[in-house]
């Protein structure tokens, strides 16, 4: 069983937010409009955070994507009251939507603010109806949506395995932020399996996660940029 | 006087109602599609004219492309294929309705259950080739529980984000 | 790196604004539209993939279509194609939300109102075509064919070419084509007598000096720079190349870099001649290539006997550290630290873009900075500055006067004219695409000029600032619709072809301007203009290189090496039987490229007089020969590269800061203002979502008492705007910046953020004609109201 998990180069990474919009368009993620995006209800599974280090004119700043990290001991799954976030076998936090009964417990609980409100219903143009990914559902008012690793892709990769009798090909099945990233800075695989890129990259001396000290073990690793 | 004037008011009115409700069963497929005909008389067999069934998500409903391989003539007795050749000769396609629908939260693909589950056509939707009428109503109710039950007894992942998504 | 929680809520903005409950009608809740439950319910949902290439900037990215049941779903990058190896940049996801946007043209339009109110009564083609056929009929009866004005975009496409043999045909020289990086090739046009914009080897150089080149977020091909700098950085490429970032402002592109240097706006000259005076003085140029293939560097006497000063003794007694640290701000310690890490670096390059080069001194500052390359000797050399040589152009590139890099940007003296009410100039006018109210300074002299112009047609797929001004409004099909071809990007060091194929079949009733133009043509009696359809320009100019048998078509299996070992021994990596063959590979695969660098001929790069580098630039001197006046008065200076202290950096007690201008990746131009997408993700560094912001430096903001999202008017001499604050730790002191693209002005729609064109002052470079976009002035009102 493969435990997926994700390694960002922030020293590739350039902060040009492809990912973001890679994650909005391929999930269908609502538009939220400026009224509820000026009370903060924007929605991005994939954020980008920017961070001032230094004062003038020795200052950094650096850019760095954020997923839902899929957590090993993830605090937003013991919350639930309706099982609709938990674990699965392969290390995925899901968030099973229809189960969802809207309570954002486990947006408290979440110390890394990666999951978002639906405040209202989605709401595209009709002309655009027919043009939301078919792969994903949209989701209505009232639940709590996040970064599900794409889980839709590996639905379709596991398939194409299982008919071609064979094991699912290191990345066969890439989230789309890993897919479109211009410089290659987000590595997806099977961190179970001692011969993938990721886990090659999280033995890096430059590897570190999120909050490390509050014992969540996250499964998307950053590689700090070297100076 | 008043009450038996109204219960014949009532009675008309029911009627209507009841003779709308035959008609637009009638008239829910946009063709009187007889399944049986076609497998028992024309020997075709499901993957024929669901030609994705094997191979796809979807297994396909057949349209114009499929129903004008054979059906090109005019000159017949039967209104139902004059509906079906028209389409054909006037390139529109055949406005069918789709029954068998599964929610777009849940992941669910034909040739996960046929190819690789080895299911038989007729375990969700019946004994299609005995129908002389096209579906209007699903065979079973698809819902979550029916899904369940068959994937626990062939001991099939139950992992919700297998299907979900 | 230390984050804690609360930094995580400070950038979400939750405890900004705090996630309020409530204003929520219960209707709203588990509701979701019907249409979108809908939506997949019928169709065999087959998944299929078309290539094209993204026209919402010029950087020529190949992409790849997803279409389900033949509907496009999402665009992705192409990953076959050389530019962007299958990435794309957030504004190209915003495709899908605009080809299918409501507000689209769906026919074209007749105005109904006044001009700019935005009031409109839908006609047809026929109707439309006939009404600027007989205009154009009318012009070329009573021989005004001048008066025929078309302004194009540039975006590297071929229907500019195919507009150009019209307008020849037609008989006006007045196709004006917006060239947003002739400052990257003028000074290659000065020194060597180069056409065209060079190519920087960035990949194999060890040090590279940007002069305010924001390149990961706008021209000339954003995509492929962020590759580039991602590439840079990785250390697993055993060694590290220093990227050296002057600017005013800590761009995306400067963070990127190994090192910023805060440098003052439009000094940039200055600071390029005094790395000039290090590497002078430490004679550590080299030598070889200056003595034998450069001309002007020492003194030097002329055919009249007149001795000029050369390009050493100018820079040695003038540029000296210690002079120019004042004038630029940076250290004198760094600039000779720079230009001496710059002369010992085995391979090296500088080159420099719009935060240096949009400057009223731009011409002469990017100059500057070309120079260092021919110091350093990397012209034609791996790790410098490359040359490929231009193929497969149509012939009408040749003779086009729109393609004189000089002549090019003449923008304001056809506004002079107009203003000056002399009606001879303009009748009609023509804009392809193209929105200068929105994108160019002076809006104001723009609203005016259009004023005077007696017949306006706008061709578009939006109403936009321009088109609301417009008689008449020809729809134009988005880009996922339509036929054209990509020519090579500039500053791309491979020549490359990419075909625009249409991924669906137009949504409305719009028509791509090559047949456009065959119907005027049909209409007007323009016997020479031989197309038949667009289509038929497109395929003959692809045949010339399947003709050629030159390069490849892009596929899996065809890299640089490759390609050159086969060459090498004379073979070609494919052959096609037929065109028609050739042809469909190339839609399949999506472009067609030639990797093969035309290397070992180092004097085909200079093409003017001398045959060598120039420092004094006989090619300018012969153009403005006749312009004697300007030729005397200035003449020492003129024809070479130096500093021009810009009046905007005199004390000014009024307007006491600097305002610079910035562009957005996601949003290129105001291009994707439109995008919802767009709108809630460029802003993901300042989270002012579906706004506009100015950043400022804490010390400003503290003589204020400003707080992140305050209200300030920003004042220059050209007007005023109210926008809110975002502090920031990475700008010089005194200088404000505020980013590009958002404030359209379209009367009946919301008006979101603000756009800094409005208060932009307009100067402009008297060489280029290029508009600055670092030269204003502005000062700071703190205001509490008028802020959405």
């Amino acid at each position: 069983m493969a435990k997926w998990g994700m390694v960002i180069d922030l020293n590739k990474c350039t902060g040009c937010a492809e990912c973001v919009a890679a994650c909005k368009t391929e999930n269908n993620i609502a538009i939220v409009g400026k009224e509820q995006s000026e009370m903060g209800r924007t929605m991005l599974w994939m954020d980008i955070l920017t961070l001032y280090e230094g004062k003038y004119p020795d200052v950094k700043v650096r850019y760095l994507p954020r997923p839902c990290l899929h957590c090993d001991n993830p605090p937003c799954i013991k919350v639930c009251p309706v099982r609709a976030t938990y674990k699965n076998e392969e290390g995925i936090i899901a968030q099973v939507f229809p189960q969802c009964i809207g309570c954002r417990y486990c947006m408290a609980a979440c110390p890394y603010t990666v999951k978002c409100f639906n405040w209202t219903a989605p709401d595209w143009p009709d002309e655009m109806a027919a043009a939301l990914n078919p792969d994903v559902s949209a989701r209505p008012a009232g639940i709590v949506e996040k970064c599900t690793f794409c889980i839709h892709r590996l639905q379709k990769a596991k398939e194409q395995a299982a008919v071609e009798k064979r094991d699912i090909r290191p990345g066969e099945y890439l989230p789309a932020c890993a897919e479109s990233c211009p410089t290659r800075a987000i590595s997806f695989g099977d961190l179970d399996d001692p011969k993938s890129e990721v886990s090659g990259l999280i033995r890096s001396p430059r590897m570190f996660r999120l909050l490390e000290e509050i014992g969540t073990e996250p499964k998307v690793y950053y590689l700090s940029e070297s100076e | 006087m008043v009450s038996r004037r109204k219960f014949y008011l009532f009675l008309f009115v029911f009627l209507l109602f009841l003779g709308i409700v035959v008609w637009a069963q009638k008239n829910f497929q946009p063709v009187q599609y007889n399944h049986k005909l076609h497998v028992e008389d024309a020997g075709l067999s499901c993957t024929d004219c669901h030609v994705n069934v094997e191979t796809h998500e979807r297994a396909s409903i057949p349209n114009i492309a499929v129903c004008g391989d054979c059906h090109d003539d005019p000159e017949t007795d039967n209104a139902e294929i004059k509906k079906v050749v028209s389409y054909v000769q006037e390139e529109s396609r055949i406005p069918w309705q789709t029954v068998h629908r599964v929610r777009d939260y849940a992941y669910f693909s034909h040739r996960r259950h046929v190819t690789l589950g080895q299911l038989e056509c007729e375990t969700c939707h019946g004994n299609v080739s005995a129908r002389e009428l096209p579906f209007e109503k699903p065979y079973v109710e698809i819902n979550m529980s029916w899904c369940i039950d068959c994937h626990e007894q062939r001991a099939v992942t139950t992992d919700c984000y297998a299907c979900h998504r | 790196m230390e984050i804690s929680r609360r930094d995580f809520l400070r950038l979400l903005g939750v405890t900004a604004t705090g996630a309020t409950v409530g204003a929520l009608g219960a209707g709203t809740v588990f509701s979701i539209p019907e249409h979108l439950f809908q939506r997949i319910s019928d169709g065999p949902k087959i998944e299929s993939w078309k290539t094209s290439v993204c026209s919402l900037c010029p950087g020529g990215c190949g992409i790849r279509v997803r279409l389900i049941d033949g509907i496009p779903v999402r665009i992705t990058g192409n990953p076959l194609h050389p530019i962007n190896r299958g990435a794309i940049c957030p504004l190209a996801e915003a495709g899908i939300e605009m080809l299918y946007h409501p507000k689209r043209l769906k026919n074209p339009l007749k105005r109904s109102g006044a001009r700019g109110e935005n009031k409109w009564q839908e006609i047809s083609w026929e109707e439309a075509l006939q009404t600027v056929s007989e205009r154009l009929n009318n012009l070329f009866r009573n021989n005004r064919n001048n008066a025929f004005h078309v302004f194009s975009q540039n975006y590297n496409n071929y229907q500019n070419y195919f507009l150009e043999e019209f307008m020849f045909s037609f008989g006006s020289e007045n196709h004006h084509v917006e060239n947003r990086i002739a400052q990257w090739a003028l000074p290659v046009l000065a020194s060597q007598g180069w056409n065209r914009v060079p190519a920087y080897d960035l990949l194999n150089s060890d040090c590279i000096l940007n002069f305010g080149a924001d390149v990961l977020d706008t021209e000339p091909s954003p995509v492929r720079y962020n590759q580039i700098y991602g590439a840079l950085r990785n250390p697993g490429n055993n060694r590290r190349t220093d990227i050296i970032h002057f600017g005013a402002q800590l761009s995306r592109t400067a963070a990127m870099s190994s090192q910023w240097i805060p440098t003052r706006p439009g000094t940039m000259a200055c600071l390029a001649l005094s790395i000039a005076y290090i590497m002078i003085r430490d004679r550590s140029y080299d030598k070889g290539f200056v003595r034998n293939s450069t001309f002007g560097f020492k003194d030097w006497t002329d055919s009249e006997g007149i001795t000029h000063k050369g390009f050493e003794s100018l820079v040695t007694g003038n540029y000296y550290p210690e002079r120019v640290s004042k004038i630029c701000g940076v250290p004198a310690e760094k600039i000779v630290k720079t230009a001496r890490r710059f002369a010992a670096a085995e391979k090296a390059l500088a080159f420099g873009g719009e935060q240096a080069v949009n400057s009223p001194n731009g011409f002469y500052t990017s100059w500057a900075i070309y120079c260092l390359n021919a110091l350093k000797g990397n012209l034609d050399k791996p790790g410098g500055v490359l040359f490929p040589s231009p193929v497969f152009e149509p012939p009408v590139s040749e003779k086009s006067p729109a393609y004189d890099f000089l002549k090019r940007n003449n923008f304001e003296e056809i506004i002079g004219n107009v203003l000056a009410k002399k009606p001879e100039v303009a009748d009609t006018i023509l804009f392809n695409r193209f929105n200068p109210v929105f994108n160019m300074p002076a809006r104001k002299n723009w609203h005016q000029v259009l004023q005077n112009i007696p017949f306006i047609i706008s061709y578009t797929s939006f109403i936009d600032d321009t088109s609301r001004f417009a008689d008449l409004v020809l729809p134009a099909p988005f880009f996922l619709e339509d036929l054209d071809l990509y020519k090579t990007v500039p500053s791309i060091e491979f020549n490359h072809l990419t075909v625009q194929q249409p991924v669906v079949d137009p949504l409305y009733n719009t028509r791509g301007l090559g047949d456009i133009l065959i119907l005027l043509a049909k209409q007007t009696d323009l016997n020479d203009f031989k197309w038949k359809s667009y289509e038929q320009f497109v395929k003959s100019n692809a045949e010339s290189i399947y003709l050629s048998g030159e390069g490849s078509i892009i596929s899996e299996s065809t890299d640089r090496s490759w390609i050159e070992f086969l060459k090498r021994r004379g073979w070609q990596p494919f052959a096609y039987s037929t065109f028609d063959e050739f042809w469909d590979v190339l839609l399949e695969k999506g472009g067609w490229w030639n990797p093969i660098y035309p290397d070992g001929n180092t004097k085909r790069i200079f093409r003017n007089k001398s045959g060598k580098f120039e420092f004094f630039s006989q090619t300018l001197y012969d153009y403005f020969s006749n312009d004697k006046g300007r030729a005397e008065e200035e003449f020492n200076l003129a024809f070479v590269p130096h500093y021009d202290p810009p009046a905007f950096l005199q004390e000014n007690k009024v307007f006491p800061y600097s305002l610079i201008v910035f562009p957005q990746l996601s949003n290129y131009n105001g291009t994707g203002s439109r995008s919802g997408l767009v709108q809630e993700l460029s802003a993901i560094y300042s989270r002012e979502f579906w706004n506009s912001w100015v950043e400022i430096d804490p010390y400003t903001a503290g003589e204020f008492g400003l707080n992140d999202g305050d209200g300030i008017a920003l004042i220059s001499a050209t007007g005023r705007i109210p926008v809110r604050v975002k502090i920031v730790p990475t700008l010089m002191p005194g200088v404000l910046a505020m980013p590009l693209g958002q404030g359209h002005e379209i009367p009946g729609e919301e008006k979101i953020g603000q756009n800094p064109m409005e208060i932009v002052d307009k100067e402009i470079d008297s060489v280029s004609g290029a508009y600055s976009l670092i030269s204003t002035r502005v000062r700071i009102e703190k205001i509490s109201s008028e802020l959405s």
